[in-house]
Formats: structure tokens, sequence, C-alpha cells
């Protein structure tokens, strides 16, 4: 009910322009130039943070360092933070005034900055419990059989961690295709060049067009479902093999 | 306004009031970095080549319409005809880096070190002043005049007091506290304590100058999220065909 009933009126609201109404607002080329931003840097955001996610539980789970515990909290966070103030950090870190050095503001790696930082939670805590479980043992026996740890990471574990990573990785795509609050700082929101569809759509809704921001929306909508439902058939792949033993 | 008149929320003689239903006025003019060092003065200066200019999006913002209306009817008063002055203007967002959602968060981002002059209004600068913020602008030659009106939702159920408060908002002492906010008094008692804050600029453009002709014009031909002018030059500045 919480989630249909509001998806449902979205629906019915972009239909309001008619059939034509709705592929005029959606096939614009601004419109599609911000659908083709947000899926394209979402997606490399989330494959990025499944390789830094994965290695940051991995050193969180199987390593032990000062601090820690700390390390282990902050990665909780982006979660705790309003993205607008997400976006000021950003903003003071990677801007024109850089303590760094590093001015990336107004750019698309500024938007993959931003998606990096706002997404890393999802994949650590997804593959965290899963590393948990793991049994060492498994491990321990390969390698007294010989196996080099590459190989012992490749046959082993990366199988079991599998499910973990892709579940994290959905998670960090669909918050990254709808993130705004940290982007409408620093992305600039020059159309066509760093104008996110989150932002069209909310420009859209501005100047008095909001069926169109409708339209644009339900896109986006079916979009990123499709890629969900991609990547839990992968998952359910991933894990299939686990039943037959 | 208009268009909360043509929604019926807004009674349409809302303008036959006095000082034609504006509150304060206060005009566009151009936030620089200290001491200038591009020496920007007027709308010339703005597309020299190297200059970045910060302005907001037209379809977001109403601060960024009245920087667009203002940069197409100086270049009109220059002696520019209708089909130059759109040039410009395109020539204009070909240095735009970066449009904010809206005018405040322009200010942020000039502020914040991006840009090299912000197309804001006179009160925006004012206000980052008095806030604390090292902020300077220059009121060019030619600009446009911004008036922020005041009207009574027809549907209130508090007309009266609603009312009352319009008159309070335009009487001198009123307009006096205006006047230290930045925002320029409509009320000419008031606006003679500030000619020293609020220089004067001969041949002010408004909004229903002939090269505009009123905000009902101009949405129609500059902002339609379909057919306006605006799409058009944000496509050619940075779309497919752009080269950008």
């Amino acid at each position: 009910m919480v989630v249909a009933l509001p998806i449902a009126a979205l629906v019915w609201s972009s239909t309001k322009g008619g059939g034509s109404g709705f592929w005029a607002a959606v096939s614009s080329p601004e419109a599609v130039a911000a659908l083709k931003l947000t899926l394209a840097v979402a997606a490399l955001a989330a494959l990025t943070n499944a390789l830094l996610g994965t290695i940051t539980a991995w050193v969180l789970i199987r390593d032990d360092f000062r601090g820690k515990p700390i390390v282990n909290a902050a990665i909780d966070l982006p979660f705790a933070l309003p993205t607008i103030v997400a976006g000021l950090l950003l903003l003071t870190f990677y801007g024109p005034r850089s303590p760094v050095g590093v001015d990336a503001a107004y750019t698309r790696t500024a938007i993959w900055l931003a998606l990096l930082f706002v997404t890393l939670p999802f994949v650590v805590r997804t593959v965290q419990p899963v590393l948990i479980e793991l049994d060492v043992e498994m491990e321990e026996a390969a390698r007294s059989l010989g196996a080099r740890p590459l190989v012992v990471f490749r046959r082993i574990v990366l199988p079991n961690i599998l499910p973990g990573i892709l579940s994290g990785l959905t998670l960090a795509f669909a918050r990254a295709v709808g993130e705004i609050g940290s982007l409408v700082l620093v992305s600039g929101n020059l159309p066509y060049r760093t104008e996110v569809a989150s932002v069209f759509i909310f420009n859209q809704l501005q100047s008095g067009n909001p069926h169109g921001a409708a339209a644009v929306a339900v896109v986006l909508l079916a979009i990123s479902f499709a890629v969900l439902l991609g990547v839990g058939g992968l998952r359910r792949r991933a894990t299939r093999h686990d039943c037959g033993r | 306004m208009n268009a909360l008149v043509a929604a019926g929320l807004v009674d349409p003689t809302w303008d036959r009031q006095s000082y034609d239903g504006i509150a304060a006025d206060t005009v566009v003019v151009f936030a620089v970095r200290d001491g200038n060092p591009k020496h920007i003065k007027s709308w010339a200066d703005l597309v020299k080549p190297g200059v970045h200019v910060v302005t907001p999006n037209p379809f977001s913002s109403g601060s960024a319409r009245w920087n667009i209306l203002a940069a197409y009817a100086a270049q009109r008063h220059l002696g520019k005809t209708d089909a130059q002055a759109i040039a410009y203007v395109k020539q204009l967002f070909q240095h735009v880096v970066s449009q904010d959602t809206s005018g405040s968060n322009a200010t942020n981002t000039f502020l914040s070190g991006k840009g090299d002059v912000l197309i804001t209004y006179e009160s925006e600068a004012i206000n980052a002043r008095l806030k604390g913020q090292n902020i300077q602008y220059v009121i060019p030659r030619q600009t446009i005049q911004i008036q922020l009106p005041i009207a009574v939702i027809k549907s209130s159920g508090n007309r009266d007091v609603a009312n009352q408060f319009i008159r309070f908002v335009k009487s001198e002492p009123e307009q006096e506290v205006f006047g230290q906010y930045g925002f320029r008094p409509v009320n000419p008692v008031a606006a003679r304590k500030f000619t020293k804050e609020f220089p004067a600029r001969p041949g002010l453009i408004t909004i229903d100058d002939t090269t505009i002709g009123g905000w009902r014009a101009a949405d129609r031909k500059w902002f339609d999220p379909s057919t306006g002018l605006m799409v058009g030059i944000e496509r050619a500045v940075g779309g497919p065909t752009s080269g950008a």
C-alpha cells in the first residue's frame, strides 16, 4: 500500500497529457540526456562501490587494526547524513576551494564521487554478514591442498560472497538513480552535460509541467525496476549451486 | 502571479492596487570577485573569452528568467534586432558553467568559488553581504527592474487582515525596513532615504517594455517547456549538436 498507491498515482499523473504528451515529455533531447547520464553514472558508481565495498568489508572482517570499531561505525555515516549535508561536504572537499587541490565540482566526475559517497554503506553492509558466516576452514583446506591465494579467492570465497555483492550492487544502483540532495549542490545542473534525471524532473515541476515530470519519472522507475529484476535473477543463479549439494 | 490568477487564486485586479500591486523592487546586477579582476561592467564583458558565468536554470528559477530577459532587453536597447539579441543570449549561455535550481543556490555556487561573475538580484547580493559574505557587485548600465508583487489569496478566510498587512507593507516605515535589507522601496518617501545605496539607472527596463511585452508574452516566447526559446538555446549550447 505504502509503495504501490503513490506509484499508481504517479503513473496516472503521467497519462494526463495523453499518449502523445507522454511521448513528447519522455523523448525530448534534454530528458533523454538526463536519463542516460543518470543510468550511466549510477551504474558506474554502483560497480565501483561493489569493488571498493567488498574490499572494505573484507578488511573489516578479516583484519584487525586500531580504531576498527570507529571505522566500522563511520561506514554508516552516509546513511545518517542528510544528503544536502553530504553535498556540502563534497563541495568543500572537491570544489574550487578544495584543501587537497582537487577541483572536480560541477563536472560528471563530481556526480560519480557524490554517488560513491552515498552508496558505499550498501555493499559493505550486505557483504559483511556473508563474510562473517563464511567457513574459514574451506579456504584453509584449499590452501593446504596447494591452491594459491588468488585461486582460493576466485573458486571458494567469491562464489559465496557473490550474492551479497549483487544485493549491495542492486541497492547501491537504486539509491544512486534517485539521488538528488547531494547532486543539486555539486553537479552544476548543466542541461545535457551534468543534469541528472532527478534534477530534470524537479525543474519540469518548477516550470509548471507536472505531467511531463511524472512521465519521465515513470520511465526512470520502469528502467530501474527492470535492472533490479535482472540483477535479482543473476543473484538467484549465483545461489543456485548451493542447492545442488 | 499570472499563474495564480489563471488558477483562480488571486483576483485579476491585483495590480490595480497602490504601486501596481508591488511591494518592493530590485534590479539585476553582476556579482564579481574581489577587486573585479576581469573588469566586468557590461553585458558585453560577460561574453568575452574566458569569462565564466553563473546563473540559475530558467526552468526551475524565477530569478533566472529575470536574468535572461534583462540580457535580451539590454541588447535590444543597445540597438540590436530581435534575432541579434537572441543570439547574444545563446552566446551568454555558452559561458555559463553552472545552472543551479534557484537563485540562492546559484549565489552559494558563486561564493564557493565557481565562476567569474554571477547574474543575480541586487537584493540577493546585499543580503549576502549583510550575512558577512564578501561579495562585490556591479549594476550594468542597462538592467531590468525586478518587481516583487504582493496579493491576497481569494479563498483566504482572513482577507481583511491580509489586506491590512499589504497596506502595512507599503507604508513608509515598513518600506524603510525593506530598504535596510537591500530592497528598493516603492514608497517614494522611503525611497528618497536610500538614493546612495540604490543608484539610479536611467532608462531602467521594466517587464512591460515593448521589447518584452509583459510576463505572459515572455513566458510564451522564452520559457514554454517545449516551445520556448530557452529550450532551443539550452539544446544548442549543451546538446548533442553543440560539440561542447
